[in-house]
């Protein structure tokens, strides 16, 4: 049997963050980072640590403290022909440029009858977990997963950690990556081998036949250890990474629908309104006849975000409510 | 069978009636109302009467004089008349 | 091989009771044959086969009730393959009858509903306080979510089920009242389907047949209806359209061909007017269709549904077929059968079934107009009113006529007033010159 040997490095999603832009640039001189202290400082999350050592202060550009003015250089530069990654520090302050965003970037294509498409990357941390407090820590990219004209990833994993952002940067239109803070610590090893990672589908993580968890972000890692914890009581729990909010990947869901008849819903943000709610309903309208339970959600809580770290784990999905809710389900017909 | 007697007369009407409308109970039937409203009848329905007490009654009776026998107590009348 | 199902017929029909088979296994039958009888909300039905062929295998037994779709028998149209050949489809021929629960029975257990608690999840409480307003120093905290109980009136004696659950049961031919749900929530499962059969299979119970008593059908037809008429005041875009028809003409030629025939030739008003309705019908065809999915879609022949209207509360609309093409007497002839056979409930599947358009004459029973309700998948009603002595000018003359006020209930997705206007005209046109009808 031939025996293909990879070479595999150990690295943190942080770094594969990093490796990932660097290697844009490396590749395309018209690709530059911009954003609140990406240079000097290395990034409020240190992902651009070192590059503008390597990259210089003409593509590696600290800008000013106003969200709406550098996301929307970023959107007049990829009007012009470069390659624009912009780093908004969290999701919360890219609502100072969510008029660039939405206005702007999400309908030039469409309003110039197709003359001016926008190729900007816009790269934004997301999630709580860090005791940032209600104006850091919340999960929106569920709204921005709302908005017509824009592509909406979540890399989960190392991998898409790695080899999203070339995805992204190929694509014509702009493209919004939200990294969990939480994950920028996350230890693992990835392939060295170029992988070039889709941006369209979601990807079954973890098979199984009694139930399927739909989660995407911080979501996926906890939902994996809850599913080892299942497996242990005998509940054979299937596990998807969305990695896309838009486009959503509606086919996986409904197949695996269609294979384990009960869904969970994991996602840190809000209930009312969110992104699991979209899911949710797409199930019914697709996979109606074959639930056999109803569709169970487990979001955020709908607070402002808590200080207090208690407080704030309670907040949000953890491996125990998982695990808990799963049970629930599966206790519709077990009694 | 004296065919002009009057209970003879009433009694094969009720039994058309009922073979027409067998849902109405002929006892709560206002003699004096329409036999339409009273029997939840239509047309149909009345026109099979209306060939029925021919074959009855012999009684051939022209759509010219159905106004004389739009209530059961007026029908009664009409057959007793036309024997 | 084809597999013969429990027929549609209507868009309020759910389900029905095998009465008997008219045929058995081998029989020969033809397109259009009776093969059984069915018990629905409106009556008692012949249901017919639509090939020809033989009988190859006879699923559904007699006192079962089977949702609409359920396979009853396997027809095996290709006379020349082997007779031996098994049925393609493997899941009913193992399901053994179903028991129809004799009628002195308590209905189904059915859990009392409840409005859920909140979850017990210990995160998910206590909710966040209101933001208020500062004069007012008591915060009222949000309340929890409720989620409401979802029932009607007509829902009450409906199994709780799981969609997968009830999908299951409707394949395998099994009626959801039959099943007991193995959990506290009462809610039928697709593990409760499964050890429902496991256990029927083991354990073979005789066939009851049950009619079910009147006031209990007369229900449920009156919530077939309900369902059927609120979906379609629900989905359908109504526009009504009047018209008032001077009969003279009409009635004199129908008085002076009716003094020329014995009684029971005679023909009614009501006739003229089926027949006048088709062929002005001929002329619109967009009045004479389906809307679905796909849009409008014509309908070749021309099926008249005669509303008919039960002396036990309800009504039922069998279809005079292509009404257009037949003359007075014949439609005379078939007018009388249907509706003695609609009273006694001895239709004929296909009279449910293939109705284009549906007339309603209630006016007959004494109101001036009426505006109906479209029967769904069609696209327009029409409506007769009583014939009633009025004045009317002719060419700067008064005089008294019998004049029918006759409406148009017609779809607007399908088509606009100018094609119901053109309908409405061209009835008129033809009720003025009778002998051609």
């Amino acid at each position: 049997m031939l025996e293909v040997q990879q070479d595999t490095i150990e690295t943190t999603y942080r770094e594969a963050i990093r490796m990932a832009i660097r290697e844009a640039m490396q590749n395309d001189e018209r690709v530059f980072l911009m954003g609140e202290d990406v240079g000097n400082y290395g990034g409020c999350f240190a992902v651009s640590m070192g590059l503008l050592e390597e990259f210089g202060p003409e593509r590696i550009r600290d800008t000013p403290l106003s969200e709406s003015a550098f996301v929307g250089i970023g959107i007049g530069a990829a009007l012009a022909g470069m390659k624009p990654i912009v780093e908004v520090m969290t999701v919360n302050f890219s609502l100072l440029a969510l008029d660039q965003i939405m206005n702007n970037a999400a309908t030039l294509l469409h309003m110039s009858g197709g003359l001016f498409n926008v190729p900007v990357v816009i790269r934004m941390a997301t999630g709580g977990g860090k005791q940032l407090a209600a104006q850091h820590s919340h999960s929106l990219e569920g709204w921005y997963a709302h908005i017509p004209g824009l592509k909406v990833l979540t890399p989960a994993t190392l991998e898409d950690a790695r080899w999203m952002l070339a995805a992204a940067l190929e694509d014509p239109d702009p493209v919004l990556i939200f990294e969990n803070s939480t994950l920028y610590n996350k230890k693992g090893s990835i392939s060295t081998e170029v992988n070039k990672v889709n941006i369209d589908k979601a990807s079954v993580v973890r098979n199984g036949k009694d139930l399927s968890i739909i989660t995407y972000g911080i979501g996926l890692s906890k939902s994996l250890e809850a599913a080892e914890i299942l497996k242990n009581e005998g509940i054979d729990v299937e596990v998807i990474d969305l990695r896309i909010l838009r486009p959503l990947d509606t086919e996986t869901i409904i197949q695996s629908v269609k294979k384990t008849h009960r869904v969970l819903i994991v996602d840190e943000g809000w209930r009312s309104g969110g992104i699991s709610a979209e899911i949710s309903a797409r199930i019914n309208e697709n996979a109606f006849y074959d639930l056999d339970t109803p569709v169970s959600r487990l979001c955020g809580e709908e607070v402002p975000m808590p200080y207090a770290k208690h407080l704030e784990h309670a907040s949000v999905p953890q491996i125990e409510t998982i695990v808990k809710q799963c049970k629930n389900i599966l206790q519709h017909e077990r009694v | 069978m004296n065919t002009s007697d009057p209970e003879f007369i009433k009694t094969e009407i009720l039994k058309i009636l009922n073979k027409i409308a067998p849902e109405i109970d002929p006892d709560t039937v206002d003699p004096q109302n329409e036999i339409t409203y009273e029997f939840e009848i239509d047309s149909m329905d009345f026109l099979r009467m209306v060939v029925k007490i021919d074959e009855v009654f012999g009684i051939e009776i022209p759509e010219a004089e159905y106004g004389e026998i739009t209530t059961l107590e007026k029908l009664l009348t009409y057959l007793a008349k036309s024997n | 091989m084809s597999e013969y199902k429990m027929p549609s017929l209507g868009a309020d029909m759910e389900d029905a009771i095998l009465i008997e088979w008219k045929v058995k296994e081998g029989d020969s039958v033809q397109n259009g044959d009776i093969i059984a009888e069915i018990e629905t909300v409106k009556g008692d039905i012949d249901v017919e086969v639509f090939e020809d062929g033989v009988v190859e295998k006879i699923i559904a037994q007699p006192g079962q009730k089977l949702p609409v779709g359920t396979v009853l028998a396997y027809i095996k149209t290709d006379i020349s393959s082997s007779p031996k050949e098994a049925p393609d489809e493997q899941p009913p021929k193992e399901i053994p009858p179903v028991e129809i629960p004799p009628v002195s029975d308590p209905p189904p257990t059915i859990p009392p509903v409840e409005i859920p608690s909140p979850a017990p999840d210990p995160i998910r409480e206590p909710s966040p306080p209101e933001i208020t307003p500062v004069k007012d120093p008591i915060r009222k905290p949000t309340p929890p979510e409720v989620v409401l109980p979802m029932t009607s009136i007509n829902e009450k004696n409906r199994p709780r089920a799981s969609p997968l659950a009830r999908k299951m049961a409707q394949n395998l031919g099994i009626d959801l009242q039959q099943i007991k749900s193995s959990n506290e929530s009462g809610v039928i499962h697709k593990v409760d389907i499964e050890s429902f059969i496991k256990n029927k299979s083991k354990n073979l119970k005789p066939v009851i047949q049950v009619k079910e008593p009147q006031e209990s059908k007369k229900n449920k037809m009156r919530s077939a209806i309900a369902a059927a008429m609120s979906k379609s005041n629900r989905e359908i875009p109504h526009y009504y359209l009047e018209t008032s028809i001077d009969m003279k003409i009409a009635l004199d030629w129908l008085r002076k061909e009716n003094s020329k025939r014995s009684i029971s030739d005679r023909v009614l008003p009501a006739a003229l007017l089926i027949k006048a309705t088709a062929l002005a019908l001929a002329e619109v065809p967009n009045l004479n269709a389906y809307w679905t999915n796909e849009g409008l879609q014509q309908k070749e022949n021309i099926n008249i549904g005669f509303t008919i209207s039960l002396r036990q509360g309800g009504l039922v609309i069998p279809a005079i077929q292509k009404a257009n093409q037949k003359t007075l007497d014949v439609l005379m002839e078939e007018l009388s059968d249907i509706i003695q056979r609609a009273r006694t409930a001895k239709l004929r599947s296909s009279e449910l079934t293939t109705g284009t358009v549906t007339i309603t004459n209630v006016g007959e029973r004494g109101a001036e107009k009426v505006f109906g309700i479209i029967y769904p998948p069609q696209v327009a009603l029409i409506g007769f009113g009583k014939i009633i002595e009025k004045p009317w000018a002719i060419n700067g003359l008064l005089g008294i006529r019998p004049v029918l006020s006759v409406t148009l209930a017609a779809d607007h997705r399908a088509t606009d007033g100018i094609i119901g206007s053109r309908f409405l005209e061209k009835l008129n046109q033809l009720l003025q010159n009778p002998h051609q009808l």
